[in-house]
């Protein structure tokens, strides 16, 4: 049965890989099936013994061979632990392929074979030192994969070891182990949370996303530990792996429920948001518009929905689900449409997923129902759809209808009740029925429908149609005499039992509308009443009950016969209700007392008014539950389910997850640009500082990496530390740091588990220092960057430290232990920093020598404000570009800083403090200040290399010794280019070059038409610093400049078809500088 | 998290187990079997729950894959990663089919240890797993061959290995799209989209950055919103109004989001770059206009007319429509002015091909379909 696996190399007999392993019964037929295989010719009895023998062995291609075999039944579930000695021996084994089935094996068996599984334990504990990190992870994985308590200790100390390990991977597969080990032994937990609070603070995409799940495994609880990593999480998120991404978000958005108020308190007006086209809004000035408008959110929420935000666009549809769950559960009501587009989108997925996104959608529709609405049509029901699709779809459909798309709406189902699927035209029929009682104004016409559908000759239709009319009738207390008597007439036809039940109640309860009609089907009913479906039969009893009571006259008789009947019936349901009318209706000891206290009430106890049936979305009870989760898909609580917290009425202290100093400072500075700038710093630092790969992104700057990795080491240690220790300089917190991290570790660690352990311990820490000097060694030779070796060392040393012995030796080990955090780079990261672009534009100008920078005819004397004279106790500083070439470098823009003091002070020592260092932005100083009088004024000059992009430029101001101000620069796009003089030939032919993608065009209608062109030269060249370029024709204006970095050729022309009409066309290689630029044109010829 | 993942062929038989937590127990693998592959349900939904134990399913030519758990997971991630999991199988060995599975059991549990980590879904890129799980393993891997593809499990770029060289650098792109079209029965267009992917073969050296671009209206509606009422589409150049779009693992999202330029590191060989979605101004490629009428209670006709809605210069290739027919047809009868036509009892359908290159402005066929009076012609 099984095609025989290559094995053409052994020495064994041809037999096919499986067939051996078979246990000699029940597999004998199947045997039998496939003789090629040599199945026959197998020895039974021996059974595993050839599979000993190659495993024995010394050749690796037999003992690969035996262990395929192994595996593969272990694979298809047959017993294989007899094998255990000597498969177990081969853990040692040399071939890396080999290896790993063995521990395959092994994390199936060791559980049943603990005391053989703990010989292999020493092989694992050795790997843990490899120098390949894939050895040394694949190592942990299997050492903690294996259940056995016994080993507890030994993984725990694994586990701490690589969490402090080099290697990104190594730390990723420590984070995995820590929910496995949890699993195993759940008193770990206290020592599991501190090792996943260091993973926690890892800045490698590799490790967060496991760190993260840990997290949720072990400590859900422990919200606390996220407070630090929240920024760092949002910057990294666009960045970690998939899988990755899922959990964080939903782990980010338990957090958001339980940190920030709730964003839709003061009520965004719906309406006005209804009113919008929202297809359109995906761009930053209507996000602005919006931020407007929900100014309170918490920057910090902000950054989190922001930072959530491109991930929309992934290629996995958990994500983009992920994503979308956490706009619903945490994001202002006016944001929340922008997730509706995507899930759409997820709708052509597979079926698996379309299934879980309709549902998700189906609930959210329950409640956000301007949503969805745009993309009604996108719901409608395809023949080709799975039955439970379409119910979706329908469920969906009925939920969005409205008072202007229930036509559409009417009109699909219309279609629908046509198709040949049962049960999904009788949940068509129901969708009319919902639409028709939550819209008014369509009532009657769906009611007109359904009553044509009576005379539909699907028996099944004219039922479900039967059903809910009469669940419509009950809504609609108005006389429908008419479609009574219709159905009525049913009866006679009509043979499910639920329509004629539903024409039963109906007449009963409106007898009064149909006085003649109703004892006469009463009196057909009670002829074929012990033929009936017990559900009628109910029906026909209430019917007698209340015809009974309403007309006595003609029906007491017949009501005594139906419940005579009832009485004899098979059913006891039937026996005890009949039983029970009887004695209201006819009270047994009527002639004694006449009407008892319940016959006098009989009228108002079946006649009562009853409520309508009010139809509901079965999706509306699934608002409990987070969107997404299995739990939400089936509707019950699944094990494990957290129930998203309510947010709180108040948001606990945001400072909690304020990591550095200076983005703390920033937000208190109020700039012009106040809050917007602000929070829009926040992600942008994080992103330009911290992940490798983000600087590798920037490509420009790998020089400056260092600088930013001490700082970020340094400023996360300080956090660590207590808030006094902030201000003390640096070096001194290195030192301090280590004692703390190291008691932590300790602590909980008692004595007596300690002596026990003791003498392996001092063994594999002795190993431990050999080997990773070797690692060292080998290390040093290839041409890893100077910081990553420094930082190796450190990392190296503290592996023997991690472990506790003894309280002495901690002690005595202090100095050399290293920060908690090992450093991010890894030799082998060390090919992705590499700038990655040669400056190709550089090449470009030289290819064009006949374009000559030439100065600025204009020189705007607009002036922005660069520091508040309040913030900073007197100091103002007002910039203004000139757009002279800076002295130190031609890449800069040079401003002009104006000093004035309004202090009372004099002003002593100003100068530039701390500068950015990422993404090729540079400064250079203005010549500080010595000294400035109250009431003074000096000016500056300062350039600054925006590297082409118009991104503020932070930096500090520093005033004496002890004032530091942070300031940001904003540039506007035309001060990042400079003014070049070319001949007009050149500048077409360049823009000849520069069209598609790199050509921007916009059409203006001036709103006072120009005789000449030239006039608006002026308008143009004070908004940016253009060169123009002569020409002989009067319709056009051409002007040409380069970006002041990386020396692209920025083209405009201005194109007039009549007076009033402009055609703007900005060619440019920077796709964001030209599109800017001709938004700018465009708003300064506007005006 | 996941707890265990099965597969069985279509008669229910267990092909590969593989259990990753003790709260699921061995018996789990039957109650599927049971309950599900044995159940012959018409409908079922994809998600199953079995005495508080939870099993995603999915089906792809008689093979069932089942992952199992019992905690609150998130669903669509399990469906993603099954996908997955089938995409790389596919990957290795081509066809999933029953006979593929058991000659490779050994590399799918390899597989199976390697993407899920205690029911936690890893990397599963095939370009990086094909790097270090091998098929034929045994060959042993020099120093620096494995020091690469160390750099390459732990490195950030997962999809691309570093060294690639090619003598010639190049690079394919296609663009395929898919035409959505819901019409009522009276010809009315419902709803409309289009559907497209860009799909790229790269051959290129080293680690290049690519960036590619889409006729600016992306560009256009993001910065020029707000400061303009006209119409992008009215200013006479072919924009693409893109509705939205997903990405390849390799495009820098944040670049995409702040400059609108799709920018990225390809993988080596061929992937799918891009998903997008049009909805607005879909001019359809066909007209497909049907007439049905009844002739008689046993009998129906209908009269299928295709008509191209494209330039004479272009060529329809390989067209191929489906006409869905009742499920008591009995016999068909069909008169073909074009292509050839052909009944399937199995699909319950017409199928009539047009296999000529060059596609004439209209054309049309004509049958008549019979059918057995078994049930009565309700409808």
């Amino acid at each position: 049965m099984y095609a025989p696996g290559v094995n053409s190399s052994t020495t064994l007999s041809s037999s096919s890989s499986y067939n051996n392993d078979r246990p000699p019964s029940a597999e004998a037929v199947e045997v039998a099936t496939d003789p090629a295989s040599g199945g026959f010719f197998n020895s039974d009895y021996k059974k595993h013994d050839d599979l000993k023998q190659m495993l024995d062995s010394n050749k690796d291609n037999l003992k690969l061979e035996a262990m395929k075999r192994i595996i593969g039944m272990v694979a298809k579930g047959r017993e294989a632990s007899d094998l255990f000695p000597a498969v177990v021996k081969n853990v040692v084994s040399k071939n890396i392929e080999v290896k790993k089935l063995v521990y395959v094996y092994l994390v199936r068996y060791a559980e049943e074979q603990q005391d053989l599984a703990l010989l292999s334990i020493s092989t694992f504990q050795r790997a843990l030192k490899d120098p390949n990190q894939l050895i040394r992870a694949s190592a942990l994985r299997v050492l903690s994969s294996i259940r056995v308590t016994m080993i507890v200790p030994i993984v725990m100390l694994a586990i701490k070891d690589a969490a402090a390990d080099m290697s990104p991977y190594v730390r990723k597969t420590a984070a995995h182990a820590i929910p496995k080990l949890y699993s195993l032994d759940q008193d770990q937990k206290e020592e599991l949370i501190q090792v996943l609070e260091k993973l926690l603070y890892d800045k490698t995409t590799l490790v967060v996303g496991s760190a993260v799940m840990a997290f949720e495994e072990v400590c859900p609880e422990r919200i606390d530990l996220i407070h630090k990593n929240f920024r760092k999480l949002c910057s990294l998120l666009v960045d970690v792996d998939e899988w990755g991404q899922v959990v964080i978000i939903n782990m980010l958005t338990r957090y958001a429920r339980s940190q920030f108020t709730d964003p839709n308190l003061q009520d965004v007006d719906e309406d006005e948001e209804s009113k919008r086209p929202f297809y359109e809004d995906e761009n930053e000035v209507e996000e602005e518009q919006q931020e407007k408008r929900a100014p309170t959110l918490d920057p910090d929420h902000r950054l989190l929905l922001r930072s959530a935000k491109p991930l929309l666009q992934s290629r996995n549809a958990a994500v983009v689900l992920s994503v979308a769950q956490l706009y619903h559960h945490t994001a202002p009501r006016s944001e929340v449409h922008q997730v509706a587009k995507a899930m759409i989108r997820l709708l052509r997925s597979h079926r698996e997923v379309q299934d879980i996104v309709l549902t998700s959608i189906a609930a959210t529709a329950t409640r956000r129902k301007v949503m969805f609405e745009p993309f009604l049509k996108s719901f409608f029901v395809r023949s080709s759809d799975a039955t439970h699709i379409k119910l979706l779809k329908l469920e969906i459909l009925t939920s969005l209808a409205t008072e202007s798309s229930v036509g559409i709406i009417l009109r699909e189902l219309q279609t629908y009740v046509a198709a040949h699927d049962p049960p999904f035209v009788a949940a068509a029929i129901q969708a009319i029925g919902r639409c028709a009682s939550n819209i008014k104004e369509v009532t009657d016409t769906c009611l007109n429908g359904l009553v044509s559908l009576l005379s539909n000759k699907d028996q099944a239709v004219v039922a479900e149609s039967v059903v809910v009319i009469k669940k419509l009738l009950q809504t609609q207390p108005s006389a429908h005499r008419e479609i009574i008597i219709q159905m009525a007439k049913l009866v006679d036809s009509v043979t499910v039992p639920q329509a004629r039940a539903s024409i039963l109640w109906l007449l009963g309860e409106y007898s009064e509308r149909v006085p003649k009609i109703a004892p006469d089907v009463l009196r057909k009913m009670a002829k074929t009443f012990t033929s009936e479906e017990d559900i009628v039969k109910l029906q026909v009893m209430t019917l007698a009950v209340k015809l009974c009571l309403t007309n006595p006259k003609q029906t007491k008789l017949l009501c005594q016969y139906v419940l005579q009947l009832a009485k004899y019936d098979q059913n006891y349901d039937l026996r005890d209700r009949a039983r029970f009318l009887r004695h209201i209706i006819f009270p047994a000891d009527a002639e004694s007392g006449g009407p008892t206290r319940l016959s006098k009430q009989a009228k108002k106890i079946f006649l009562a008014p009853k409520p309508a049936p009010v139809p509901e979305s079965h999706f509306k009870d699934r608002e409990q539950f987070q969107l997404g989760s299995l739990s939400h898909y089936i509707n019950t609580k699944a094990n494990g389910y957290q129930e998203l917290p309510p947010f709180p009425l108040e948001a606990p202290d945001p400072k909690a997850r304020d990591v550095e100093t200076e983005p703390q400072v920033m937000e208190q500075a109020p700039l012009f640009t106040a809050k917007k700038v602000s929070s829009k710093k926040d992600s942008t630092f994080y992103s330009d500082t911290e992940s490798p790969e983000d600087e590798s992104e920037e490509d420009e700057n790998s020089s400056d990496e260092d600088d930013d990795d001490d700082e970020e080491e340094e400023a996360s240690s300080s956090d660590k530390d207590d808030d006094d220790n902030e201000d003390e300089e640096s070096s001194g917190l290195e030192e301090k740091l280590p004692i703390k991290v190291v008691k932590s570790t300790a602590k909980p660690k008692s004595d007596e588990e300690e002596e026990e352990d003791e003498s392996d311990e001092e063994d594999s820490s002795s190993e431990s220092v050999s080997d990773s000097d070797s690692e060292d060694e080998s290390s040093e030779p290839s041409s890893v960057p100077k910081k990553q070796v420094r930082n190796a060392k450190p990392a190296k040393e503290s592996t023997p430290v991690a472990k506790p012995k003894s309280n002495l030796d901690l002690l005595l080990d202090l100095d050399d232990v290293s920060p908690a955090f090992t450093p991010i780079m890894t030799p082998s990261l060390g090919g992705f920093l590499t700038p990655m672009s040669t400056p190709s534009s550089q090449v470009k100008t030289q290819l064009f020598p006949d374009i000559q920078p030439a100065s600025a005819v204009i020189s705007p004397n607009t002036t922005s404000e660069l520091l508040n004279k309040i913030n900073s106790n007197g100091l103002e500083i007002k910039y203004r570009f000139t757009r002279s070439p800076h002295l130190y470098s031609p890449s800069m823009a040079s401003a002009e800083l104006t000093f004035h003091n309004h202090g009372p002070d004099e002003l002593t020592d100003i100068r530039v403090g701390e500068k950015p260092t990422s993404g090729g932005v540079s400064i250079h100083d203005f010549a500080p200040i010595p000294s400035l009088s109250p009431g003074s004024s000096l000016m500056g000059t300062i350039g600054v290399d925006f590297a082409d992009s118009t991104q503020p430029v932070n930096f500090e101001i520093k005033i004496g010794s002890d004032r530091t101000y942070p300031v940001a620069l904003k540039v506007p796009v035309g001060e990042v280019i400079r003014a070049v003089a070319m001949s007009e030939e050149l500048f077409l032919k360049q823009q000849g070059g520069l069209r598609g993608m790199n050509e921007n065009t916009a059409k203006l209608s001036l709103t006072k038409p120009c005789t000449d062109l030239k006039s608006l030269t002026n308008k143009i060249l004070t908004v940016a610093n253009l060169g123009v370029i002569p020409n002989s024709d009067s319709s056009t204006l051409r002007f040409a400049a380069q970006t002041l970095s990386s020396k692209s050729t920025v083209l405009v022309s201005l194109l007039s078809s009549d007076n009033q009409n402009l055609t703007i066309t900005v060619n440019c290689e920077k796709m964001v500088i030209g599109s800017m630029l001709i938004t700018q044109l465009k708003a300064c010829l506007a005006d | 998290m996941i707890g265990g993942l099965f597969v069985y062929n279509h008669k229910g038989e267990v092909l590969i187990s593989r259990v990753y937590r003790d709260d699921i127990g061995r018996n789990a693998v039957d109650a599927f079997r049971v309950n599900v592959i044995h159940a012959r349900q018409q409908v079922r939904s994809p998600v199953t729950n079995i005495a508080r134990t939870s099993f995603f399913h999915i089906k792809r030519a008689n093979i069932w894959m089942a992952a199992v758990t019992k905690q609150n997971v998130n669903a669509a991630m399990v469906f993603e990663f099954m996908l997955k999991v089938i995409d790389v199988m596919q990957s290795y060995f081509g066809k999933i089919s029953e006979e593929n599975i058991k000659n490779n059991f050994v590399l799918i549990y390899e597989l199976l240890d390697e993407i899920l980590d205690f029911g936690y879904p890893q990397n599963t890129d095939t370009g990086v797993l094909k790097t270090f799980i091998t098929q034929q393993g045994i060959k042993s891997q020099t120093k620096e061959e494995q020091a690469q593809i160390t750099s390459q499990v732990t490195g950030q770029i997962g999809w691309r290995r570093e060294g690639i060289k090619y003598r010639r650098n190049e690079l394919f792109l296609d663009v395929l799209e898919y035409v959505n079209l819901l019409m009522s029965p009276q010809g009315q267009v419902l709803s409309a989209h289009v559907a497209g992917k860009v799909v790229m073969k790269s051959y290129l050296s080293g680690m290049p950055e690519c960036k590619f671009g889409i006729n600016d209206k992306i560009v256009m509606e993001a910065k020029g919103k707000g400061m303009t009422t006209e119409d992008p589409a009215r200013s006479g150049k072919p924009v693409v109004v893109i509705d939205d779009c997903q990405f390849h693992q390799c495009v820098k999202l944040s670049k995409f989001e702040t400059e609108h330029s799709i920018s990225f590191i390809p993988p080596d060989g061929e992937f799918e770059l891009m998903r997008y979605r049009t909805t607005k101004d879909i001019s359809l490629p066909f007209r497909v206009i049907p007439l049905v009428r009844e002739v008689g209670r046993t009998k129906m006709e209908v009269k299928v007319v295709l008509k191209s809605n494209f330039k004479q210069s272009l060529l329809g290739q390989k067209i191929e429509v489906k006409i869905p027919t009742p499920l008591n047809t009995s016999g068909v009868q069909l008169i073909c002015l074009k292509g050839k036509a052909k009944y399937k009892a199995s699909e319950n359908a017409i199928v009539w091909k047009c296999v000529f290159a060059c596609f004439p402005q209209m054309k049309q066929l004509l049958k008549v379909i019979k059918f057995s009076e078994s049930s009565a012609w309700q409808d």
